[in-house]
């Protein structure tokens, strides 16, 4: 069973259309984490929300894939855990409420729910008093286990995490990543993990979608885009993490040439071959490892003279 | 020598709890030290004491504090403003949002003036002029056109370069700095580090850096002090710290920020490369 989103566009406004995403084409496996990894301004929560069925996209098509060997389809259903966990939560209901809240939807008995929601809260390393608690009353790590219980509880097969760790500090961080690769590694869910931090994705992700002014610049496997990254934005964004190290020396600055306009204007193209014979879009560079070609015209640019 | 030396600083709140107990630290001349730690380890705190910027209901209740051997600080007593400034996390916020980029650069450059007492009155055009200067000399290329903006018409790593403009325009011997990079992006983080690198080279001021990020402290400072609940559990250069960690609270941090994967996770075949 995978997610397929096709050619996805989004544009915000409609005075000054704002081209969020151009053109994204993703696929989310069960079992499997594709991270989309992309900075502010590149669309990454846009797609998160298309995703999730949250915002619907300006042209482009979500679709269900049953794959011919895992058997029976099972619900279809996609559920969503939020950067900022105390937020996500109705400050009047108890944590009780909250995470049995998709079952009430889906018309699950009450006692059905209840033991569904004790399993789940367990499941996530939390202690089932907790449920009595409401949301001010439990710590921002706490909070997001909690998040990650009620989007797990009616079964999904894809969970959209949206910056799971970002608010949260780093000895959390690494324990709510281990929480999901376990449940994960339990369940067959599949994640769309959407994050700022190309440090981060390591611990989770399988493949890795690297996203640049609403394009898809890079996608492939987790191992090569991170050791053997090919885009030049890819690249960039690797090398500016600080390296923990103080022995390895370390000058993020990666001058990438800009036009005026903020574009890229890099001279090396990833993609083997010159660029007007393999033109715009992305090209396989590596076994199931696909980078944009630099030097061909900007889509957005050739639809609007 | 030492510029800035803390003894014993602790912080309460008006009930009495005790948010920072007994921190010593110093900063020498042309040194990043990093203070990391979790939040409510009580960093941020220790970074706004130094400068009287202290919360309402939260204050130091002991302690000192010397800046160049002058000591300004005297348990709840500021005795003296120190010649340090400070730059913050969200500069947009830090930023006044109803006045354009120039008019908050000639207000500080003549508020420094006249507490300058220097060559009498100078004009606003003149200023102008400065203030020009000084964003160039953070690396704004167009500083007539960022002059002229809003800080809401400019993205945040160029506020916390107007920030950082700011805060050298008073040519203090210390920068405080909390958080200056979380919230920006990556590449747009890499080149404020290396500002605040260039800044240190040039000017040869201290630099007290607040961060919970592993990565930043192991390429900007020489030195760091590990803080948890209050109270600094490691004090040592940076090489120490990341090599030789003597704390386990340390080994903690460290463990979590490689981006390996915890020993625990792979005993259990949850994840393993």
């Amino acid at each position: 069973m995978e997610l397929v989103l096709a050619d996805i566009e989004v544009v915000y406004g409609k005075r000054r259309r704002n081209h969020a995403v151009r053109g994204v084409t993703l696929r989310v496996r069960r079992g499997e984490t594709l991270a989309v990894v992309g900075e502010s301004g590149s669309g990454k929560t846009t797609i998160a929300k298309v995703a999730a069925g949250l915002q619907r996209a300006t042209s482009g098509t979500v679709t269900w894939r049953v794959a011919g060997d895992d058997g029976a389809a099972g619900p279809q259903r996609v559920h969503m855990v939020f950067q900022h966990p105390v937020q996500s939560l109705d400050p009047s209901w108890r944590i009780r409420r909250s995470v049995k809240e998709p079952l009430r939807h889906l018309g699950v008995a009450d006692d059905e729910a209840d033991r569904l929601v004790r399993r789940l809260i367990t499941d996530v390393g939390l202690d089932p008093e907790i449920l009595d608690r409401y949301p001010r009353e439990v710590s921002g790590g706490q909070a997001q286990r909690v998040a990650v219980a009620r989007a797990l509880v009616a079964d999904p097969q894809i969970v959209v995490l949206d910056e799971p760790t970002a608010s949260l500090d780093q000895t959390v961080r690494g324990r709510i990543l281990a929480l999901l690769a376990d449940l994960q590694q339990r369940t067959g869910v599949g994640y769309l993990m959407i994050t700022h931090d190309i440090s981060s994705v390591r611990r989770l992700a399988t493949r890795i979608a690297v996203m640049y002014r609403g394009l898809i610049v890079e996608n492939g496997p987790a191992a090569a885009v991170l050791d053997d990254p090919r885009h030049p934005y890819t690249q960039a964004l690797i090398s500016a993490v600080p390296v923990a190290d103080p022995r390895v020396a370390w000058d993020g600055v990666v001058a990438l040439p800009r036009h005026p306009d903020g574009t890229l204007a890099v001279t090396s193209c990833p993609v083997p071959g010159p660029c007007h014979e393999h033109g715009p879009g992305l090209h396989e560079v590596g076994p199931d490892h696909v980078a944009g070609c630099t030097k061909a015209d900007d889509p957005q640019k050739a639809a609007t003279p | 020598m030492s510029l800035l030396t803390v003894r014993g600083l602790s912080i309460q709140t008006r009930t009495g709890a005790g948010l920072v107990r007994d921190l010593s630290l110093d900063v020498r001349e042309g040194e990043v030290v990093g203070i990391v730690g979790e939040s409510g380890s009580g960093k941020t705190m220790t970074a706004l004491s130094l400068l009287g910027l202290l919360p309402d209901g939260v204050h130091v209740s002991a302690g000192e504090a010397e800046l160049s051997g002058q000591r300004f600080l005297d348990g709840p007593r500021l005795l003296m403003r120190p010649n340090a400034t400070m730059i913050f996390q969200n500069p947009t916020a830090a930023l006044n949002p109803t006045m354009r980029i120039g008019a908050q650069l000639v207000r500080l450059l003549r508020f420094l003036d006249r507490s300058a007492d220097s060559n009498g009155r100078r004009r606003n055009g003149d200023r102008h002029d400065r203030a020009a200067a000084l964003l160039s000399s953070v690396g704004i290329d167009d500083p007539a056109a960022v002059l002229g903006r809003y800080p809401h018409q400019l993205s945040g790593g160029m506020n916390q370069r107007v920030m950082i403009a700011m805060a050298i325009a008073a040519r203090p011997s210390l920068l405080i700095a909390d958080e200056p990079t979380t919230g920006l992006d990556v590449t747009v983080q890499a080149q404020i580090l290396g500002l605040i690198r260039a800044t240190v080279a040039e000017h040869g001021i201290g630099v007290l850096f607040v961060s919970h990020d592993m990565g930043v402290i192991a390429q900007l400072c020489q030195r760091v002090a590990v803080m948890y609940d209050g109270e600094i559990r490691e004090f040592a250069g940076v090489d120490d710290v990341f090599h030789r960690p003597r704390d386990g609270y340390t080994r903690e941090l460290l463990a979590a920020a490689s981006d390996q994967p915890l020993p625990e996770e792979v005993a259990d075949g949850t994840r393993t490369g």
